[in-house]
This record gives C-alpha cells, sequence and structure tokens, in this order.
C-alpha cells in the first residue's frame, strides 16, 4: 500500500515537471523569454530576388544571433505578401521587410528593431523612373501613352514611389500610360532595366539601390540610361519585432545588430561566412517609427496598403 | 668652400625642419584635441522646449548619418548646445568612424562613455562596446607604430590617453 502511494506520488511529479516544461516560456506580461528551449523565435525574411538568394544572404546572419544571444532562431522565408499575412496570424515573431511592409504591419503591432545600411544612402533608399539615355523622353508628362515596366507592387521604391512621382506629374499610370507591366518571376527590379535597355518598354521604374548594384557589378552601364525622375529617400530593409517579445530579448537583438563588424562569421554547414559580407550589408542602425512617415504619405496618395480604400 | 658646404648644409635642414612642422599641423588637424579632461564632463540636464529642440536636431543628424550625408553643421551645433548630453557624442562618433575618421571617433566615444557608461555594459541595451573595442584597438595600433611615446605629438599622446581610459573602461576598472 505504503509502495503504491509512492509510485502514485512520483507519477504525479513526474507529469508536474513534464507539463510545466512543455509549457510556452513566458514572462508576467505574456512576453517570449530568451530562455526558451522547446519554440525558437521565428523569424520572417522577406523574399527579396529569389527565395535561394534571401536565404543564401539571411542564414549566416540568423545563425549568428543565435550562437551570440543562445536564443534559439528559426528562419521562415516568405513572398512579399505573405509576410503580413503570417505576422498577423502570429507566426512570426521578428521580421526583415521592406519599409511598405512594416508599415502595414505596424497597424498589428510591429515596432522597429534596426535599420539596414546598404549602398550609397545608408539606411535609405530612393526609387527612380529610368530611361533609355537616347530616349526622346525628357519629362514625366511625355511617359502620357508610352509603355512602362514596374517593380513588385508591394515595393517601396520598385512601385510605390514612382505611383506617387507619376500622380503628381499628372500621369495617371491606370489611364494615361498605353500599358504597363510587373514582370514574372525572381529578380523583377533587374528584369525591368533589361526590358527598358532591351526597348521592350520605353521606361522603367528602379530601385536605385538595385540600379546602384547593377552599375558596380558592371551588369549595366550608367551612360547607357537617364533618370528621369527620383522619389525622397525612405528607409531601406528593417527589421521589426512583434509584440509577444519580451523587450528585454528584442534589446538583445537589436544591441548584437548594432555591434556586427564586417570581421564577424558563422558557421553553416561547416562554412565559415562573413556575415555582413554574405548579407551584402554595411551594417545595422537605429530607426524609429516616425522614419516611416512619407512612406505612409505615399501609401495613403496611391490608395496603397494599409490605408487602400475600394 | 667648407664654408659654402655649411650654409647648403644649413640651408637643407631649415627646409627639412619646415616640413616636418607643415606635416605635423596637418596632422594636428585631422584629430582634434580634446578640450579639457574627460573628468570634467558632466552630464546635462534638458527640459521643455530645449527637450524637443534636442530630439529634433539630433533625430535628424541621425538621418544624415545614417543616410550617408553630412551630419558634421548639425552636429557642430548639437555639441555647442548640449555637450553634456551622451547621445550627441555618441552619434557624432559613429558619424566620425563611417568616415574613416577614426581618432576623432575614438575620442567622441569615451566622451559618451564618460557620461553615460552603459555603452559598455553587455546588460545594456545601448551597449556599443564591441565597435568600440575594435575601434580601441585600430588606433592603439597605429600609436604603437610610434616606437616611443615620446615620438607622438601631443593630439597623439591625448589619443592614447583617451584609449587607454576606453581600455580600462572596458576592463570594468574605476575612475
Amino acid at each position: 500500500m505504503r509502495f503504491e502511494i509512492k509510485l502514485t506520488y512520483l507519477i504525479f511529479v513526474i507529469l508536474v515537471i513534464s507539463v510545466s516544461s512543455c509549457k510556452p516560456s513566458t514572462d508576467m506580461s505574456g512576453h517570449k523569454e530568451a530562455d526558451i528551449s522547446v519554440q525558437p523565435l521565428r523569424i520572417g525574411y522577406m523574399i527579396c530576388d529569389s527565395i535561394e538568394e534571401t536565404r543564401a544572404r539571411f542564414e549566416p546572419l540568423t545563425r549568428y544571433l543565435q550562437d551570440r544571444s543562445g536564443i534559439p532562431f528559426e528562419a521562415v522565408y516568405l513572398n512579399t505578401f505573405e509576410v503580413p499575412e503570417a505576422f498577423e496570424r502570429g507566426d512570426l515573431d521578428i521580421v526583415h521587410s521592406n519599409s511598405l511592409l512594416y508599415v502595414i504591419m505596424h497597424e498589428k503591432g510591429l515596432e522597429p528593431l534596426a535599420g539596414e545600411k546598404r549602398g550609397s544612402m545608408g539606411y535609405r533608399s530612393a526609387g527612380g523612373i529610368i530611361v533609355r539615355a537616347d530616349s526622346p523622353i525628357k519629362t514625366l508628362a511625355d511617359l502620357a501613352g508610352k509603355r512602362m515596366a514596374f517593380g513588385p507592387q508591394l515595393a517601396p521604391t520598385g512601385f510605390l514611389t514612382q505611383y506617387e512621382l507619376l500622380i503628381e506629374a499628372g500621369v495617371d499610370p491606370e489611364l494615361d500610360l498605353e500599358y504597363y507591366a510587373i514582370p514574372w518571376g525572381a529578380y523583377k527590379h533587374e528584369k525591368v532595366v533589361y526590358g527598358v535597355w532591351f526597348g521592350t518598354y520605353d521606361a522603367a521604374a528602379v530601385p536605385l539601390l538595385d540600379l546602384e548594384l547593377m552599375v558596380r557589378d558592371n551588369r549595366i552601364r550608367q551612360e547607357d540610361m537617364r533618370l528621369l525622375a527620383r522619389g525622397d529617400p525612405i528607409p531601406y530593409c528593417v527589421f521589426g519585432v512583434g509584440p509577444d517579445v519580451s523587450p528585454d530579448v528584442a534589446g538583445r537583438i537589436r544591441s548584437l545588430l548594432f555591434n556586427l563588424l564586417p570581421g564577424d562569421t558563422a558557421e553553416v554547414e561547416g562554412e565559415i561566412l562573413s556575415v555582413l559580407r554574405r548579407a551584402g550589408v554595411d551594417g545595422f542602425v537605429p530607426i524609429t517609427d516616425s522614419d516611416f512617415d512619407r512612406v505612409r504619405e505615399m501609401a495613403r496618395k496611391t490608395n496603397m496598403p494599409p490605408y487602400q480604400k475600394f | 668652400m667648407n664654408r659654402t658646404l655649411i650654409n647648403r648644409l644649413t640651408e637643407a635642414l631649415a627646409v627639412l625642419c619646415a616640413a616636418a612642422g607643415v606635416l605635423i599641423l596637418a596632422r594636428s588637424a585631422t584629430v582634434p584635441v580634446i578640450e579639457g579632461s574627460l573628468a570634467d564632463m558632466k552630464v546635462q540636464v534638458v527640459a521643455g522646449p530645449d527637450m524637443e529642440r534636442f530630439h529634433t536636431l539630433l533625430d535628424e543628424a541621425r538621418r544624415i548619418t545614417d543616410s550617408n550625408g553630412d551630419p558634421d553643421p548639425l552636429l557642430q551645433e548639437l555639441e555647442g548646445s548640449f555637450p553634456g548630453r551622451h547621445e550627441v557624442w555618441a552619434l557624432a562618433a559613429r558619424n566620425a568612424a563611417a568616415q574613416g575618421r577614426d581618432g576623432e571617433a575614438l575620442l567622441d566615444f569615451a566622451r559618451a562613455v564618460r557620461l553615460q557608461p552603459d555603452y559598455l555594459d553587455e546588460r545594456s541595451v545601448m551597449f556599443l562596446g564591441k565597435r568600440i573595442e575594435a575601434l580601441t584597438g585600430k588606433v592603439m595600433a597605429e600609436l604603437d607604430a610610434a616606437r616611443t611615446r615620446r615620438d607622438l605629438d601631443s593630439s597623439g599622446k591625448e589619443l592614447l590617453k583617451t584609449a587607454y581610459f576606453l581600455r580600462r573602461q572596458m576592463a570594468g576598472g574605476c575612475e
């Protein structure tokens, strides 16, 4: 009889331990804590040019953050339009996205964590409209009745900026252009540049950072293209943090990002890789929500999410 | 004959001395001498309209700095009006480091750390210790190229003192 009591007590203790270890680790306010051993923090990366390219860029960074913080991370790669949906479902704790996606997700509780520095404009970039250098098109008004290629619809410097530039110039893209298109598949920003270069389109909406990188790598010559107009600088890609992540954990990740140096490496599948160089990033810097006000203004003027009205 | 030779040698020596002087002056101009002692820096309390102006200027200076622009006019205004605010010196340091002005960045980081030691506290969200450590190592290596401390000019000596201050802080020493 005493043995049965002892056995029952033992089973009860084992059950209590099992249940408590399965419970998600949260603090009093429901935030996810750093010592999560069961459930990793999920970082959602917006796919930039292709899933392979994005994975190759950010896998070392994810590994670096995990190794240095001791927090387990799981990288999730998503198409642009899937990112806000996944965040709203609560599937993502941290998000790496463009500035328009940030503005959309901020409405659902995303807060800025760190801005990404890349290229000559640092943590900001701008959109431009280009034509061939020998094109007769001289002003934005000349684009009426012409063929134009845009980047993906949720691209702040590949679509949104140029859409606003045209509207401000009195050219309604939906009515006044002869035709406009968005290329299929990967590397859309490059495709629109080559679309103009080969004469398929009269003009293209292109992020100036992408053009800068193409010129740097000799994939296009600067003198072959002419910049017809450029938009205001707005934040480039950004890390944001969801409301379920505790301020302490968010602070640790932010600190790791701000302290990243060109010599920092991470091991991925047996290879030691430079974190910043592989990500193609110059560094991470502080950023505030007010940095995105110009993006909000553009989205309102062009009837884009999160302010879209039908 | 001998006198002519001596005169020529004297002239050549004078030209060399003048050139060395110019070089020393040019070097001094690139690394500004820290004004006053770090120990004299006092935390400045800002309130009311001044606080609003402080944040407006600081935010704009940060945007320009991180956009690879030229924030120097704004930073000079901030340094003049709010010398006791660590945020100003931390931003000035980031700007100087981004532009490759390592000596200046080191001095500015030291001012920021003097006013707010959390920049070197790994548990703090303000921690920039890894960046400061890397910069200190780089500047120290450049200073080590001089054979002795006597070989350093006044700004070099000031820089060395500041680098030692930061190293002591990183090691957890008391001031």
